[in-house]
């Protein structure tokens, strides 16, 4: 048992991987990117902005590729090529090209500089030099060190270093109609700014594997898991862990309290009914059981709302939200009060649904059960029938149940997009159909992770109980 | 015997220890209630006590010097500021005091505006807690009346701008808790300065800072030069080029306190090469601090954002102790919030107004003590049409697709009567508009003639229209992108299918998802979309319609209109400062687009209002935010 447990255990860690793997690609290859909606409501996309969008992928690791970089075996004609395409200098090419290119350019950023310099040594015409000096401006630049406060002087000497060293880049470009003269001083300055610095630019073959491996967005994602940092949210600037935290009390209050309430009445339901079974009461239960299962969520919650809040006819509950205004003022107990006064529509609503499925699987596990050999011959020992069932049946016939609660996990803290709109709860599950939305790739894998993560002890768990609920199973 | 002793004993020792229980919660809970009112006691007390010092009520004290101030600068006769001739609240009877309860859809995305990821939330949100140099009459807003500038010349007409701002006006407290001790470097009272001025320019300057709002902002400043700090209470603003749009961009500089925003939480200054990126992530970005009627209380994400009434404010007295803004995401709650009072007065969607309002009468309203009001929006709704697709780029076929389109029918009927017919690009309340210019009727006729002029005709029979394009014969067959989740604009797809088959032309309606119609406008893959623009009261031509626009990758012309006509008056009106040549300018620019029919103007929309009939009748201003918190309030005394 231990052995079987410990064996499950070191599963864990690979699956997540994988599971991490599947999630990130798919978030990744999705049509969209973060922060480029709010961009491009920002009307005029000047060089000022391109620039400053350039630096919000830096921040956020975008411009890197996504599992794997081979960008150090970019050729020099592509570059060429995509310069060409993204400045206009080939024959007119389609808008769409145009900013594929230039996107790709901007992205490919420091593996650009090597051939940039190259094709500068060249020599080339004032319109080609205008191109590939502006680019070169881009990619030579080195990011900012994060500086983490005044006691950090190498950070800040190396960002000073850095911001002269790009404010200096700013005067080596050209317009696009200079002179012969011009373009050769330019190309000096460069060229001597690269006999310098060339060492930073290259990439030996023993620097590859690292970087075809490491030098992506999914390592650098990694990378900052391992440290528990889920990173920032690209929508509002904020850390995604300590939103999920915060965001948890009003799904687990909702999803618990309504999943601990479905199983009190499913279950002792579903024996009641798998005792009684095809008696009118059975039926009864039955059809009122399926009647509810089939009246959606958000068709349940809207009636509740339009009859029970509006005053018309009756005003019992609040209209929405988790808690009155004014919560922080008042007592503990008020407090609860409150809450639970605000909680009573959506968790019913919540836990109607989910009745009539428990309830059947308790029912069916048990008839199953109730017809057998050792049921018999409990009853013929004279045991109470309270007993016959509860003791000797039921824990026979709840092995189904145990395996829906490997799924209960998730769900408890993944919340309910449905209710949380309807009554206005701003859980979990409100939080991450904003971010997919919005395209917020470091939201949705921290809702996602953590959600694998439960599902994966949830399985676990669910797996190890069936061994308490029935001794005959044995994992040896 | 002895057994039922033990049990009885048992059961009466536990029922001795629930009540006991009982007892202790019930004390506890007590106790409990004591302290939270004393806590509110001394809060209260705190408040009162700020506010007994330099007592501001009917402006008296520190706003009194204010006053003489703001008198001899508005004297001055080159002072482009002028005094506010009504107040924001009209209304005779107001009762002072109570919480205003209102709703957002979804909250700002952070409370900077500059390092915030959508400026167009939070704008409002800054008009209420915020100060600019100088904002529009709300009765006239080609005015501008003095906020935290009293006097505000430029010599040169719109190159140089000499700010004289208004002394003594102090920045909000920060909202930290300062019992923590973490925040003492903020405490004491700041007054705004020049240098407050200076460091929003500086944020605009510097590329590091990356929120939409500053972006956008940027645009504008592409031709701005230099400041010049000149002494606590005057600086000068210079830019490059001479344009009308400057006036408006150095009036709107909401001004950035670099005492707050320079420092990490602990007080630390940000280093020189880094202080951008910092910006974007502020430990204080999350909070508002400014000099408006409200200053900011909390900010709940999700749940709601609280403003207290700034006791110190400059102007007029605010007319509520709080505004509280709910955030409810699901706008078809609003009406019921409404209703179980949870809000004083909330906007109604096109469908709502349907079913709330038309269908169910009597139910909100006049009933209950609901009452209705309307206001227009500034903007306008319309199809664009793809100039550089070989359908569209004849003018003759983009008029008959005006044509072929009721306008009216589909204000009324789809729109539920929310609306006018617009025929140009600017808004039928402001001067620009021509109201001589005649929409393009509703004619099927006349929409046929004009496409068989175009050389669209059907010649092989089989209902569709075609021509020869580039040796090639092309039938009429394009799509209309639609943003997807609007019923409205997916119903007037289809009517407006069924009026072009008749004409033979075969469009077919493609309702997509929001970036990837971005995505597809700004590649220019596509024949036609459905769009609206909302406006600002001077409209800037050049964004939408300049032909150098249309060749910017992700510019707004994305229909590629290209006229030279165009590029002309858009170009003069950028220098035009004339009131009476500015009018007529637009005037022809707004018949050349009536004539060219880049876009087929639909509609301007109004929008419905319902509020308790606590309230004084609502106002609005003709300018965003059209329902201004500053301009209601409440006819009777509320909590």
């Amino acid at each position: 048992m231990l052995q079987y447990a410990l064996k499950r255990c070191l599963l864990i860690p690979p699956t997540f991987f994988l599971v991490s793997i599947v999630i990130f690609v798919v978030l990744n290859i999705a049509p969209g990117r973060p922060g480029e909606q709010a961009q491009l409501n920002g009307e005029k996309a000047g060089a000022q902005q391109r620039e400053s969008y350039r630096i919000f992928k830096e921040q956020f690791n975008l411009d890197k590729p996504v599992l794997f970089n081979a960008r150090f075996a970019l050729h020099i004609n592509e570059v060429r090529a995509l310069l060409m395409t993204a400045y206009g200098l080939r024959q007119a090419p389609t808008l769409a090209a145009k900013l594929r290119a230039q996107n790709e350019l901007e992205d490919l950023g420091s593996y650009l500089v090597r051939h940039l310099i190259a094709l500068l040594a060249q020599g080339q015409e004032p319109l080609m030099a205008h191109a590939i000096t502006t680019q070169l401006v881009q990619a030579a630049r080195r990011p900012l060190l994060p500086d983490s406060g005044p006691n950090d002087q190498l950070a800040r000497t190396t960002n000073r270093r850095i911001s002269a060293q790009n404010s200096d880049f700013m005067n080596w470009t050209l317009p696009d109609n200079a002179s012969d003269e011009d373009v050769a001083a330019t190309t000096e300055k460069w060229l001597g700014w690269w006999k310098r610095n060339h060492s930073d630019f290259e990439y030996p073959g023993s620097a590859k594997p690292r970087i075809f491996f490491t030098d992506t967005r999914f390592y650098k994602y990694w990378w900052n898991l391992l440290h528990l940092d889920f990173g920032q949210s690209t929508a509002d600037r904020r850390p995604v862990l300590p939103t999920i935290i915060s965001k948890l009390r009003y799904s687990l209050s909702l999803t618990l309290i309504s999943v601990l309430l479905a199983y009190l009445i499913a279950i002792p339901l579903g024996i009641w009914s798998a005792v009684r079974q095809n008696t009118t009461g059975d039926t009864i239960v039955t059809i009122a059981l399926f009647i509810l299962y089939s009246l959606p969520t958000f068709f349940v919650g809207t009636v509740f709302l339009r009859l029970l809040t509006e005053g018309d006819p009756v005003a019992w509950f609040p209209a929405g939200d988790f808690e009155s205004f004014g919560a922080d003022g008042m007592t503990t107990l008020r407090r609860i009060a409150d809450v639970t006064w605000h909680l009573v529509l959506p968790i019913t609503a919540y836990t109607l649904g989910s009745l009539a499925a428990l309830s059947r699987y308790a029912r069916t596990g048990l008839v199953d059960v109730i017809r057998a050999d050792y049921i018999r011959t409990a009853r013929a020992k004279g045991l109470h029938e309270f007993v016959v069932i509860v003791k000797h049946a039921a824990r026979n016939g709840m092995i189904p149940i145990l395996t829906l609660l490997g799924s209960l996990l998730p769900v408890l803290v993944s919340g309910s997009v449905v209710v949380e709109v309807i009554f206005n709860i701003p859980g979990m599950g409100l939080y991450l159909y904003d971010a997919i939305n919005l395209r917020d790739y470091n939201a949705v894998m921290g809702v996602l992770m953590i959600a694998s993560v439960l599902t994966l002890l949830g399985i676990l768990i669910s797996d190890l109980s069936y061994a308490f609920a029935d001794p005959r199973i044995t994992f040896d | 015997m002895k057994q039922l002793l033990q049990s009885s004993f048992v059961v009466l020792m536990l029922v001795v220890l629930s009540c006991l229980m009982v007892i202790n919660t019930c004390q506890l809970n007590n106790l409990e209630s004591q302290v939270l009112h004393t806590r509110k006691t001394v809060e209260e007390m705190a408040r009162g006590g700020g506010v007994a010092a330099p007592v501001v009520s009917k402006g008296s004290g520190a706003a009194a010097a204010g006053d003489s101030q703001e008198d001899e600068a508005l004297a001055d006769p080159a002072n482009l500021l002028t005094r506010m001739p009504r107040k924001y609240v009209s209304a005779k009877t107001v009762a002072p005091g109570g919480t205003l309860r209102r709703q957002e859809g979804q909250d700002p995305p952070g409370m900077n505006l500059y390092a915030s990821n959508n400026a167009a939330d939070l704008s409002e949100f800054a008009n209420y807690m915020g100060n600019t140099l100088a904002s529009r009459h709300i009765d006239n807003p080609d005015k501008w009346k003095p906020d935290l500038a009293v006097k505000i010349t430029s010599p040169d007409d719109g190159l140089t701008f000499n700010v004289t701002l208004r002394k003594g006006v102090m920045w909000h407290k920060p909202a930290v808790d300062f019992a923590t001790g973490r925040y003492n470097w903020l405490k004491g009272d700041h007054e705004v300065t020049s240098d407050d001025f200076a460091f929003a320019l500086d944020i605009i300057a510097n590329p590091q800072v990356s929120g939409a709002g500053v972006s956008a902002m940027r645009g504008y400043f592409e031709f701005f030069d230099k400041y010049e700090v000149v002494n606590k209470y005057e600086f000068r603003a210079r830019f490059k080029k001479k344009l009308f749009t400057n006036r408006e961009q150095i009036f709107g500089i909401l001004p950035m306190p670099r005492w707050l925003y320079m420092f990490d939480e602990d007080g630390n200054k940000f280093d020189a090469a880094t202080w951008g990126l910092k910006q974007n992530e502020h430990w204080f970005n999350q909070r508002f601090i400014g000099t408006g009627p409200y200053q900011f209380k909390e900010w709940i994400p999700g749940v709601r954002i609280v403003m207290d009434r700034n006791e110190h404010y400059f102007v007029e007295r605010p007319a509520f102790d709080r505004v509280l803004t709910m955030i409810v995401k699901d706008q078809n709650a609003w009406p019921r919030r409404l209703r179980a009072k949870d809000l004083d007065y909330t906007h109604l969607q096109p469908e709502q107004y349907r079913t709330e309002v038309l269908e169910a009468k009597g139910r909100i309203l006049g009933q209950q003590g609901i009452k209705m009001a309307r206001h227009k929006e500034l903007g306008f709704f319309f199809i664009g049409w793809n100039q550089e697709s070989p359908f569209f780029a004849d003018k003759r076929v983009r008029q008959a697709m005006t044509m072929a389109l009721d306008r009216e029918l589909i204000v009324k009927n789809v729109f539920n009567g929310l609306g006018t017919v617009s025929t140009g690009p600017f808004s039928s309340e402001s001067p620009c508009y021509d109201s001589a210019v005649k929409m393009w009727p509703f004619s099927l006729k006349a929409a046929s003639v004009k496409l068989d002029e175009a050389g669209w005709r059907d010649t092989d029979g089989d209902g569709v229209r075609d021509k020869l394009v580039a040796g090639k014969k092309k039938s009429f067959e394009f799509s209309l992108m639609t943003y997807g989740s609007s019923n409205e604009w997916t119903t007037l797809a289809s009517i407006y299918r069924e009026a072009l088959l008749q004409l033979g032309v075969k469009m077919v309606p493609r309702p997509l998802e929001w970036s990837t119609l971005l995505k597809k406008m700004d590649e220019k893959e596509f024949d036609a979309y459905s769009g609206g623009w909302a406006l600002e009261w001077d409209t800037d031509l050049m964004q939408i319609w300049h032909s150098k626009e249309a060749d910017r990758p992700k510019s707004s012309n994305r229909v590629g209109f290209r006229n030279k006509e165009a590029d002309r008056i858009a170009e003069a009106l950028r220098s035009e400062f004339a009131p009476a040549k500015r009018t007529e300018l637009c005037h022809q620019f707004h018949r050349l687009i009536h004539d060219e029919q880049p876009y087929s103007f639909i509609y301007e929309r109004i929008r419905p209002v319902l509020y308790w009939d606590h309230m004084n009748d609502l106002e609005f201003s003709p300018i965003r935010p059209h329902r201004d918190v500053r301009m209601f309030s409440f006819k009777e005394a509320r909590p």
